[in-house]
């Protein structure tokens, strides 16, 4: 699904469709913003989002050499840092702005870290349940009467599975 | 990181998570309030992460509208046409201002009220329906007719309103436009030839 929304993206690029392209992003890079500049987080993502239109319609990223949520991943980031937010990168690679170039902790982040690929990594019994709820947002009765098991069952699964997912993300 | 979440903390990121799926959009800031302060920090990370690792959603109606006014402000703040085409000349504002007054054959003593008049039409907040052709062919001749009309075209013609001059302000303060005060009222001295040549109206 990954591959397909890059392809997307390059598209939307190529067509100069950069609200379009910008749309589907918009609630990650709020959420994003909330976390880390937390009672001005609405402010720093309407900075986010106004620096990343003009960059895009200067047709700064048309190259398409950076994926487009490699950039918007940094360029939040740098912005939360400029208004005083929370870092969680180390602090260590998110210096250069006019360069968003892949780097270690962008491509960690930003391009191996897909829930998707989490969910294939499961057992097959955790994976359905984890597919169900993570990749789908079922509650958790709605998945024990999918999958034909108990609601204790599926408990003890998610209870698997939020361990696996805490390893992964810190990862 | 995550050592030092404990389940409970878990079962809020897994909740997030799900409903992020459904295509909510939660404020995370509700989940890091409910945990220790202790775990708040790790929790934070861990739900950034998340969000950079979950699927590709679909724009909805919300985030479209929502860009469509960020590229209205973008817009809008974007330098004025006539300032952007004299920066790019690298004129002064008073170099034009002189060549305005040789080209429409004006007294000098109306030197400044030619001065307040340009300045107000080039950063956008004196409206151009009223400015005279006699007027755009003077700026025509300071900076070529057809660059003035092409950067008046490219950007949908000069702005006009007082907010769109608080945008260009940076910092600007957040203020209800019903409040800005109103333009100060013209002289009590006869309009004159300036007058009529920028507002089309002995006002």
């Amino acid at each position: 699904m990954r591959d397909a929304r890059d392809a997307l993206d390059r598209e939307l690029l190529a067509r100069g469709e950069i609200d379009e392209l910008l749309a589907g992003y918009v609630d990650e890079i709020v959420a994003r913003c909330r976390l880390r500049c937390k009672a001005h987080g609405e402010d720093v993502a309407q900075q986010v989002c106004l620096r990343l239109w003009r960059e895009l319609k200067e047709g700064k990223h048309a190259d398409g050499r950076v994926l487009f949520r490699v950039i918007q991943y940094k360029v939040t980031a740098w912005i939360c840092r400029e208004f005083g937010g929370a870092v969680f990168e180390g602090g260590a690679v998110l210096d250069e702005r006019d360069d968003p170039a892949p780097d270690d902790f962008t491509d960690a982040v930003a391009a191996h870290l897909d829930m998707e690929a989490f969910v294939a990594s499961l057992p097959p019994g955790d994976g359905e349940v984890a597919r169900l709820r993570m990749l789908e947002g079922r509650e958790i009765d709605e998945i024990a009467a999918e999958t034909g098991r108990a609601r204790n069952a599926v408990d003890q699964s998610l209870w698997r599975i939020r361990g696996k997912l805490r390893e992964w993300l810190n990862g | 990181m995550a050592e030092r979440m404990r389940d409970e903390t878990l079962a809020l990121l897994d909740e997030f998570a799900a409903a992020w799926a459904r295509g909510e959009t939660p404020d995370p800031r509700e989940l890091i309030a409910r945990v220790p302060e202790a775990e708040q920090a790790e929790l934070a990370k861990a739900l950034d992460r998340y969000l950079a690792a979950s699927p590709p959603r679909q724009p909805s109606e919300a985030s479209r509208a929502y860009v469509a006014s960020i590229a209205a402000e973008a817009e809008a703040a974007a330098e004025p046409p006539l300032l952007a085409l004299r920066l790019e000349r690298r004129l002064t504002r008073d170099a034009v201002v002189d060549r305005l007054m040789g080209a429409l054959g004006l007294d000098p003593g109306r030197r400044e009220k030619v001065r307040a008049y340009f300045s107000d039409l080039e950063v956008g907040v004196l409206d151009p329906r009223g400015v005279q052709e006699a007027v755009w062919e003077a700026l025509g001749q300071v900076f070529g007719k057809d660059a003035v009309a092409r950067s008046l075209l490219q950007s949908g013609g000069v702005s006009l309103s007082a907010e769109t001059a608080f945008y260009r302000l940076a910092n600007r303060p957040q203020l209800d436009l019903q409040d800005i005060p109103a333009a100060a009222p013209a002289p009590s001295a006869e309009p004159d030839e300036v007058d009529l040549l920028f507002t089309g109206e002995r006002s």
